[in-house]
C-alpha cells in the first residue's frame, strides 16, 4: 500500500468532502424548523470545517501533480533553451549571408567608381560586422 | 555532379516544409496564453468564494462595515505559482518552435548578390555580360543553394527536438489538464457548495415573504450561472490541451502508414479548431 496519497486520490478525497457538505446543507435546509439552535450551530461548524478542508485539498493536489511532472517540465525548459540557442546560430548564418551580399555590392560600387555607393557599402559592412 | 547536388537540395527542401509546424506552434502558443487569461486563478477562488469572503453576501451591519477578508489562501497561491510556471514553460516552448519554424528566418533573397555579380562581370569583361535570362536563372539557383541546406538543417533540428521532447510535453500537458479539470473544477464545485451553505441557506431561512424567497432564488441562479461559465472555460481549455498533445505527436512522428500528408491534413483541421476555441474562450470571458 502506498505511503502517501496520489494527486488523483487527493481529488477523490476532496470531492467526498464537497459531497458531504452538500448533503449536510441539504439536510439543514429541509429540517431547519425542527433543529435546535445548538444543532444548527454544530451543523454550521461542520460545514465550515468541511469547506475549508476540501478547498485546501484541491489546491494541495496541484502541488502533488506538479511534483510528479517536474522532471518533464525541466526537460521542456531545456528543449526551449536549446531551440533558443539554435535560433541565435541561425540568425548568425543569416548575418554572414548578408555580409557576403554587402561585400558584393561594395565591390560593384568600387568598379563603377560610385563614391556614394562605396561609402554606403562600407557603412553597411561595418554595421553588419559589429552586429555579429 | 553539380546538377545532381542542386536537384537533391531542391527536393529535400521542398518536401520538408516547416509550414505546418509553424502554424501549429503559433496556434498552440496563442491558445496556451489564452488559457492563462481566461481561467480563474486558485488565489481568486480563495479570495472570492472562501467562507469568510462569502460572508459579505449576508452582512447586515450598517454600510457592511464588518470585514470579510478571505483567510488561509497560502495553499491557493502556491498552486497558482506552479500553474503559472507550467503555462509559461509551454508558451515559451511553443513560441520558440514558432520562431525557429518561421519561413522568414533564413529566407534569403539572392537578387542583390546576383545583380552585383552581373555588374562586376560586365565591368571587367563586357563581352561576358550575363543576359536577363541567365541572371534570373542564376538568381533561382543561388536562392536554392543558400536556402535549401539551411531549411533542411532547420527542419531536422525542429523534428528531432519535437521527437525527443514529445513524451515530456505529453506528461506536462496531462498535468496541466489534470490541474484544470480536477483541481480547479473541484474548487469551482466547492465554491458553489460554499454559496449554498453559507449564503443561500441562511438567506432563505431569514426570508419571510414569497417575494424575498423568489429574489434569493434568482440570486442563487445568477451565481451558479457565473460559475458554470468558468467551468465552460475550463472544459474548452482542456480540449485545447488535448489537441495540442495530439498535434505535437503527429508533427514529431507522422502517422504511419499514411505519413506526413495525413499529418498535414489533420493539423490544418485542428488548427482551425484550435483558433475557433481560442475565439470562444475570449467570448466567454467578455
Amino acid at each position: 500500500m502506498a505511503e502517501t496519497l496520489s494527486a488523483i486520490q487527493l481529488i477523490q478525497l476532496a470531492q467526498s468532502l464537497t459531497r458531504m457538505q452538500a448533503s449536510l446543507t441539504d439536510y439543514e435546509l429541509h429540517h431547519y424548523t425542527e433543529l435546535s439552535t445548538a444543532q444548527k450551530n454544530k451543523i454550521e461548524f461542520a460545514l465550515s470545517q468541511l469547506s475549508s478542508a476540501a478547498g485546501r485539498i484541491y489546491a494541495f493536489s496541484v502541488q502533488l501533480e506538479f511534483e510528479e511532472a517536474r522532471k518533464q517540465l525541466l526537460q521542456i525548459q531545456g528543449a526551449t533553451a536549446g531551440l533558443n540557442k539554435f535560433l541565435k546560430t541561425a540568425q548568425k548564418i543569416q548575418q554572414v549571408i548578408d555580409i557576403v551580399s554587402s561585400i558584393a555590392s561594395l565591390a560593384d560600387s568600387i568598379i563603377s567608381h560610385d563614391i556614394g555607393g562605396i561609402a554606403k557599402g562600407i557603412d553597411q559592412v561595418v554595421q553588419m560586422l559589429s552586429n555579429t | 555532379m553539380k546538377k545532381a547536388v542542386i536537384a537533391s537540395l531542391i527536393f529535400l527542401g521542398s518536401c520538408k516544409s516547416t509550414e505546418s509546424i509553424n502554424r501549429f506552434a503559433k496556434s498552440a502558443a496563442a491558445g496556451t496564453a489564452e488559457i492563462s487569461r481566461s481561467t480563474l486563478s486558485f488565489g481568486a477562488i480563495c479570495r472570492l468564494y472562501d467562507q469568510s469572503a462569502l460572508a459579505s453576501y449576508t452582512d447586515t451591519s450598517l454600510y457592511a462595515k464588518s470585514g470579510h477578508k478571505a483567510k488561509h489562501c497560502e495553499a491557493y497561491r502556491s498552486a497558482d505559482s506552479m500553474v503559472n510556471l507550467i503555462n509559461l514553460t509551454l508558451v515559451n516552448y511553443f513560441t520558440l518552435l514558432q520562431e525557429v519554424s518561421d519561413k522568414k528566418l533564413l529566407a534569403y533573397d539572392a537578387r542583390d548578390l546576383v545583380n552585383s555579380l552581373a555588374s562586376i562581370q560586365s565591368g571587367l569583361n563586357p563581352d561576358l555580360s550575363l543576359s536577363e535570362e541567365k541572371v534570373s536563372a542564376v538568381k533561382g539557383l543561388l536562392n536554392t543553394i543558400l536556402n535549401e541546406p539551411l531549411k533542411w538543417y532547420r527542419y531536422k533540428k525542429l523534428v528531432s527536438t519535437m521527437q525527443q521532447n514529445d513524451s515530456a510535453l505529453s506528461r506536462v500537458l496531462r498535468a496541466y489538464s489534470f490541474i484544470l479539470d480536477s483541481a480547479l473544477n473541484g474548487e469551482i464545485n466547492q465554491a458553489k457548495e460554499n454559496y449554498t451553505s453559507f449564503v443561500y441557506a441562511p438567506l432563505y431561512e431569514w426570508a419571510r415573504t414569497p417575494v424575498e424567497k423568489v429574489w434569493i432564488n434568482q440570486q442563487y441562479l445568477l451565481f451558479m450561472q457565473s460559475l458554470d461559465k468558468e467551468k465552460a472555460s475550463i472544459h474548452k481549455s482542456v480540449l485545447m490541451l488535448i489537441l495540442m498533445q495530439k498535434d505535437h505527436y503527429l508533427l514529431a512522428f507522422g502517422k504511419p502508414p499514411v505519413g506526413f500528408a495525413y499529418t498535414e491534413g489533420e493539423i490544418s483541421q485542428d488548427i482551425v479548431l484550435l483558433n475557433k476555441m481560442i475565439l470562444e474562450l475570449i467570448q466567454l470571458i467578455k
